[in-house]
C-alpha cells in the first residue's frame, strides 16, 4: 500500500511543523520527516535484480520506496552517517571529499524519486535548490518578459562609476545569499541590500572582487509571491511607510510594523511568473518583486525554498493546509 | 489627499470595521489594536474601497465630502487607510476561513481536594488531541513536588504554552518558582492569587510572566469576566469568532471534582476522568462539540456589540437561562455604548 509521506527539512523549520500537524490531523499515519541535522542509513538500493527496491532507515523507521505516496523536499539535505576509512589517515581529507562525491550520487538518486517511480507525488527539488543561480534567474526572468532592475557584476571601479553616473542611485547585495560572519562570539550579518554611494565607490581600489550592483528603484510596494504548483499566493508589503525599511524590508521596523496585506497580481504579471517558474522548472518558490513608482512590477529574486509562514499567516492563506492536502492526496 | 479623483481610498485589509449598535470599531488585527468610530460613520466606512474620490464627490454633497475627507485623513494618519488607483489589487482577507490542525487547542484542568489525577494519562491524551495551550488551576495550596508531578510529562510535541493559576503560599515563591520556570520552559505564566500584594515580573529564563495578585479566588466562579484586558485582536481570534465560540471552541476541561466538561464552570459533564478518558470524550461524547458553534453573532446583546469578534465570551455565567444570552459578567451595554472596562 502506498501510504508513506516523506519530508526532507530542517529541525527549525516552522512551516514543516505546521504541515505535519495538518497531516496528522487528517489521519496520515506514516509521515516521516528527515532533518538535515540528522543522518540516515542506507539499507539498500537494489537495481537490476528480480526484486528492484530502494529502502533507507532513519531513526529506527524504515522508508520503503514502493510504499511511498508523496515526497516533499522542503529544504536542507539528506546526509549519510560518517564512516572511518581505516588506514587512509594521511590523505583523510581527499578520501572524505571522494566519499562525499560518492554519497552525492546516491543522495541524488534517492531524491530523484520521480525517476525511480513516476507515480510518487513530488513537491520541491534539492537539485533545483542547489543549482539555483540568481544571475540565471534574473536573466531568464528578463527573457520571459518580466522587468528586472538594470544589473551589473563588475570588478572594476570605472564600471561602477559609469553605472552610478547612468542611474544616480545604485545598490549592492550579495550575489549568492546574505552572509553571516562569526567573530569573537558574535554573529554579524549584513542588511541585505545597501546603497552604494559615489564617495564609497571613490574609496575602492581600481580592481576588486566581483560585486553586484543594481539600479535603485523607487517603490510603492514590495510584493512577495509564494508559488506552488501553478498557483500564486501574493502579499503586498507597504515598506515605503517607514523610512528604515526603505531599502530592504529585512530591516524590520518593529514599532511601526509595515502593513502587510493580501495582493492580487495583475493577470499579465501572474502569467509571466508562471512562465518563469516553468522555465526554471520550479514547482515551488517564493519570489520578491517590487511595484515601482512608475507602475511597473520589477522582479528581484526567487528562492526555491523560501519561507511562506509569515505570508500565509498574515494573508490567512493556510498554505500549510494546502500543502498537507497535496501530500495526502498525492496530487496537486 | 482628495486631490486625485482617480484614486480609491482603501482600508488595509487587516483593518476590519465591526458595526455595533451605537458605537463601531475598526479592528487592526495586524497591530492588534483598534479605533472607535460612531456607528453613524459606519456606512461611509463600508464605502471605503468601493468608490474613487471622484465618485465619492458625485455621491455626496459638499458639506458631507468635507467631513468624509477629514475622517479619511484621520484614518490615513492612523495608517488604517491608503490611496490607490488599483483597488482590485487589494482583495479582502478571507476572514471566514479559520482552521486548526488539531481536535483540541486548549484545555483547563482544575485541581480540587477530592480527587488525584493521573497527569501522565491526561497529558498523553492532550498530546494526541493536539492541544497547544494548557491552563492548570489549583484552588488550594499544594507542594512543589505536586507541581513537579503534574508538569513532568508536559514536554510533549504539541503544547506551546502552560499557565499555572495557583493559590499563593509562602513556600512556593522565589526559588521554587524559578525552579519550575527553569525546569518547564513551556510555562508562560504563573499567577499566584490570594497573594499579599500585587506584583509581576519576568522569570530569570525570560519566558514566563510571574503574577502576584491579591484577588481572592476560591473556585472556578472567578472565571468568565469580560474585560478589555481579555480581548484578542489577532487574526486567529478574529477569524475563529466569525463561526465559532470564542471561549469554548476546541476546548476541553476537567473540573475540580474530576468531571470532564467543556469548561469547569459549565454544569454539563461528560463523565468522570476516573471512568472516561479525555480522548474518548473529545472524539465521541454525545453533544460535546455542540457549544463550539455558538458564535457571537447568535448571542443576544453581543450580536449588536462592536467587540463581538475580539471578545473572550463566556457560556457558563449567563444573563438568562438561554444558551444564547449575554455573559452576566459583562457590564458593557452596546445599546448605550457605556461601561466597558
Ligand atoms: S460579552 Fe459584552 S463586550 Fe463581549 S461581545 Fe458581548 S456585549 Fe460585547
Amino acid at each position: 500500500m502506498r501510504d508513506t509521506i516523506l519530508i526532507i527539512s530542517e529541525y527549525s523549520d516552522v512551516s514543516t511543523n505546521k504541515v505535519m500537524e495538518y497531516l496528522h490531523h487528517h489521519g496520515e499515519k506514516k509521515v516521516i520527516r528527515i532533518n538535515a541535522e540528522d543522518v540516515i542509513n542506507l539499507n539498500g538500493i537494489d537495481l537490476g535484480t528480480d526484486k528492484s527496491s530502494v529502502s533507507i532507515s532513519y531513526l529506527n523507521r524504515e522508508i520503503v520506496y514502493d510504499e511511498m505516496k508523496s515526497i516533499w523536499y522542503r529544504r536542507g539535505d539528506l546526509l549519510c552517517g560518517k564512516f572511518n576509512a581505516y588506514g587512509t589517515e594521511a590523505i583523510e581529507s581527499q578520501v572524505n571529499r571522494f566519499l562525499l562525491e560518492e554519497w552525492r550520487v546516491v543522495r541524488d538518486f534517492l531524491l530523484g524519486v520521480k525517476r525511480i517511480d513516476s507515480s510518487v507525488f513530488v513537491l520541491g527539488d534539492l537539485s533545483k535548490e542547489e543549482y539555483c543561480n540568481k544571475l540565471h534567474n534574473l536573466n531568464i526572468a528578463h527573457t520571459v518578459g518580466i522587468k528586472i532592475p538594470p544589473t551589473i557584476i563588475t570588478s572594476r571601479k570605472s564600471e561602477l562609476e559609469k553605472f552610478i553616473n547612468l542611474y544616480g542611485i545604485i545598490v549592492t547585495k550579495a550575489i549568492s545569499n546574505t552572509p553571516t560572519f562569526h567573530f569573537e562570539n558574535s554573529n554579524y550579518s549584513t542588511r541585505g541590500t545597501a546603497i552604494l554611494t559615489a564617495e564609497g565607490i571613490n574609496k575602492l581600489p581600481d580592481r576588486f572582487f566581483p560585486i553586484l550592483a543594481q539600479k535603485y528603484i523607487d517603490k510603492v510596494l514590495e510584493v512577495r509571491v509564494f508559488y506552488i504548483k501553478g498557483d500564486c499566493y501574493a502579499m503586498a508589503i507597504f515598506s515605503q511607510d517607514s523610512e528604515k525599511t526603505k531599502i530592504d524590508y529585512r530591516n524590520y521596523d518593529h514599532e511601526q510594523a509595515n502593513r502587510i496585506v493580501p495582493f492580487k497580481l495583475p493577470t499579465i504579471v501572474k502569467q509571466r511568473i508562471l512562465k518563469l517558474m516553468r522555465a526554471l522548472d520550479l514547482d515551488t518558490g517564493s519570489l520578491d518583486l517590487i511595484y515601482t513608482t512608475h507602475n511597473e512590477f520589477v522582479f528581484l529574486e526567487v528562492n526555491p525554498c523560501g519561507q511562506f509562514d509569515w505570508l500565509s499567516y498574515n494573508c490567512n492563506y493556510y498554505i500549510e493546509r494546502r500543502i498537507a492536502k497535496m501530500l495526502s492526496n498525492g496530487k496537486n | 489627499m482628495f486631490t486625485n479623483d482617480d484614486n480609491y481610498p482603501m482600508l488595509y485589509s487587516c483593518c476590519l470595521p465591526v458595526k455595533g449598535y451605537k458605537n463601531s470599531i475598526i479592528c487592526d488585527i495586524q497591530r492588534q489594536s483598534y479605533i472607535s468610530i460612531p456607528s453613524t460613520l459606519y456606512e461611509i466606512t463600508m464605502d471605503i474601497g468601493k468608490y474613487s474620490i471622484g465618485q465619492l464627490k458625485m455621491k455626496y454633497v459638499d458639506e458631507d465630502i468635507e467631513i468624509i475627507e477629514l475622517y479619511f485623513r484621520y484614518l490615513w494618519e492612523q495608517k488604517y487607510l491608503f490611496y490607490t488607483p488599483f483597488p482590485s489589487s487589494f482583495p479582502k482577507l478571507d476572514i471566514g476561513d479559520w482552521d486548526e490542525s488539531s481536535v483540541i487547542t486548549n484545555a483547563i484542568i482544575d485541581i480540587g481536594e477530592d480527587i488525584a489525577y493521573n497527569f501522565k494519562d491526561i497529558l498523553h491524551d492532550l498530546n494526541v488531541l493536539g492541544c497547544r495551550q494548557l491552563q492548570i488551576r489549583c484552588y488550594s495550596i499544594k507542594s512543589l513536588s505536586f507541581f513537579d508531578d503534574a508538569l513532568e510529562n508536559t514536554d510533549s510535541n504539541n503544547l506551546d504554552a502552560i499557565e499555572l493559576i495557583i493559590a499563593y503560599s509562602a513556600d512556593i515563591i522565589d526559588i521554587p518558582i524559578e525552579y519550575l520556570t527553569n525546569k518547564y520552559p513551556l510555562l508562560s505564566r504563573i499567577v499566584l492569587f490570594n497573594a499579599p500584594l500585587n506584583n509581576q515580573y519576568l522569570s530569570g529564563t525570560g519566558n514566563c510572566l510571574i503574577v502576584y495578585s491579591t484577588q481572592q479566588i476560591d473556585d472556578e466562579t472567578h472565571c468568565g469576566a469580560i474585560s478589555k484586558d481579555f480581548f484578542s485582536f489577532n487574526i486567529k481570534a478574529f477569524t475563529e469568532s466569525q463561526n465559532w465560540n470564542s471561549c469554548l471552541n476546541r476546548k476541553i476541561s476537567i473540573d475540580k471534582h474530576g468531571l470532564i466538561k467543556n469548561c469547569p464552570s459549565m454544569k454539563r459533564s461528560y463523565g468522570s476522568i476516573v471512568e472516561k478518558s479525555l480522548l474518548e470524550v473529545a472524539l465521541s461524547a454525545n453533544g460535546f462539540k455542540d457549544l463550539w458553534h455558538i458564535k457571537k453573532d447568535d448571542i443576544s446583546g453581543c450580536k449588536d456589540c462592536e467587540y463581538r469578534y475580539v471578545c473572550s465570551d463566556c457560556r457558563a455565567y449567563l444573563d438568562e437561562d438561554s444558551m444564547y444570552s449575554k455573559p452576566v459578567k459583562c457590564r458593557y451595554d452596546p445599546y448605550e455604548a457605556i461601561h466597558l472596562e
